[in-house]
């Protein structure tokens, strides 16, 4: 069975938390799991792999890092 | 202060006299197995993602954790990120009570997307299992280094990115399960590697990313083949550093993930390009039978 990553968000759909554990697990232990979830996905083609600070962003269901100033290199 | 039977001692009556205990529990939980190590039977139970593991009979267990991995650095306006370092190792034998414990793994750090902020690259995951007086724990990789930011500190340390403005991340216990991570050039052209659990980073070299420093082999521990985890990843350049012990290659684009339940870090960006995300970690139990 191949891993499953959830993200914990807060109520500002902010990343808080990543955990790897099976959806069937997560959803057996909400007292372990408190909070939202999200599943995140490691290293799929057109998908963001969520962080801690990353932003969920429900249309598109995709993590985003908030836009920031560019930095002369 | 621990007490004798959390030693690993009983004692015989009431006299003084303190005996040696040899005697395993036994446990399920995660995917179990059967192996030889030294002509001793086990049982292996392998963790490679959050459960519990339900000790049915209290006694001694041999336990291998490894934390998620760091995640790689990315480019930022050329200079290039820095590899992830590896998740600490930890082997350690400890006596269980019979009840259930929560394993958790590491999760690996996102690579970096981004200029500063939120996007940089992010610290691997500790490693867990849940004890009910005390608390078996590792730390996940430090992250790599981008142009805004410096390399993390972890269980390994990331590696320094290509720019003037990037220090190389630290271990947390320096030379005993994970080493500082690599230095970059300083001047744009090449980031060193993350550290790994048995070695630190490699500096870069000309135009070419350092490679992550090496891991631990875990095989002698679950009679497999040779299996290293908690390496770091390769630091980004016109050359990308080669990842060791599970972690990723650092790129002359993107950097490659480190490769799951390894805890591996992820590789450096070189040209342009986000950072690998790190590996996630995993847990092994083993009890003789």
């Amino acid at each position: 069975m191949s891993a499953q990553y959830f993200a914990q968000i807060d109520d500002n759909n902010v990343v808080t938390h990543v955990a790897v554990v099976q959806r069937e697990f997560l959803e057996a232990n909400p007292e372990r799991y408190t909070g939202r979830w999200v599943e995140t996905f490691f290293d799929t083609e057109g998908k963001q792999y969520a962080g801690i600070g990353m932003i969920y962003d429900e249309a598109t269901q995709d993590f985003v890092a908030p836009v920031s100033p560019e930095v002369e290199a | 202060m621990p007490n004798r039977r959390e030693l690993g001692y009983v004692s015989a009556g009431s006299t003084s006299t303190i005996v040696a205990t040899t005697g395993y529990g036994v446990a399920t939980g995660g995917t179990s197995s059967s192996i030889t190590v030294s002509s001793q039977a086990y049982t292996l139970l392998t963790f490679t993602s959050d459960g519990n593991l339900v000790v049915s009979s209290a006694g001694l267990f041999d336990v291998l954790l490894i934390g998620g991995g760091g995640g790689g650095g990315h480019n930022t306006g050329g200079e290039k990120g820095g590899g992830g370092g590896g998740g600490q190792v930890m082997q350690t034998t400890i006596y269980l009570d019979a009840a259930t414990y929560a394993i958790d793994i590491g999760a690996g750090g996102a690579g970096g997307t981004n200029y500063s902020g939120a996007g940089v690259a992010k610290v691997g995951f500790g490693t867990s299992v849940g004890t009910s007086n005390r608390n078996l724990a590792v730390a996940g990789g430090g992250n790599g280094s981008n142009y805004t930011s410096g390399a993390g500190q972890g269980g390994s340390g990331g590696g320094g990115g290509g720019s003037t403005n990037s220090a190389i991340g630290v271990a947390f216990i320096s030379g005993v399960t994970g080493y500082d991570g690599g230095s970059g050039s300083g001047g744009g052209t090449a980031a060193g590697g993350g550290g790994g659990a048995t070695a630190v980073g490699g500096n870069y070299v000309s135009t070419t990313g350092g490679a992550g420093g090496a891991g631990y082999d875990v095989s002698a521990f679950t009679a497999g083949s040779a299996n290293s985890c908690g390496g770091g990843g390769g630091g980004g350049g016109s050359t990308g550093g080669a990842g060791s012990g599970g972690g990723g290659a650092g790129g002359s684009a993107g950097g490659v993930a480190g490769t799951a339940n390894t805890g591996g870090g992820g590789g450096g960006a070189g040209n342009s390009g986000n950072g690998g995300n790190g590996g996630s970690g995993v847990v092994y139990v083993r009890f003789k039978v």
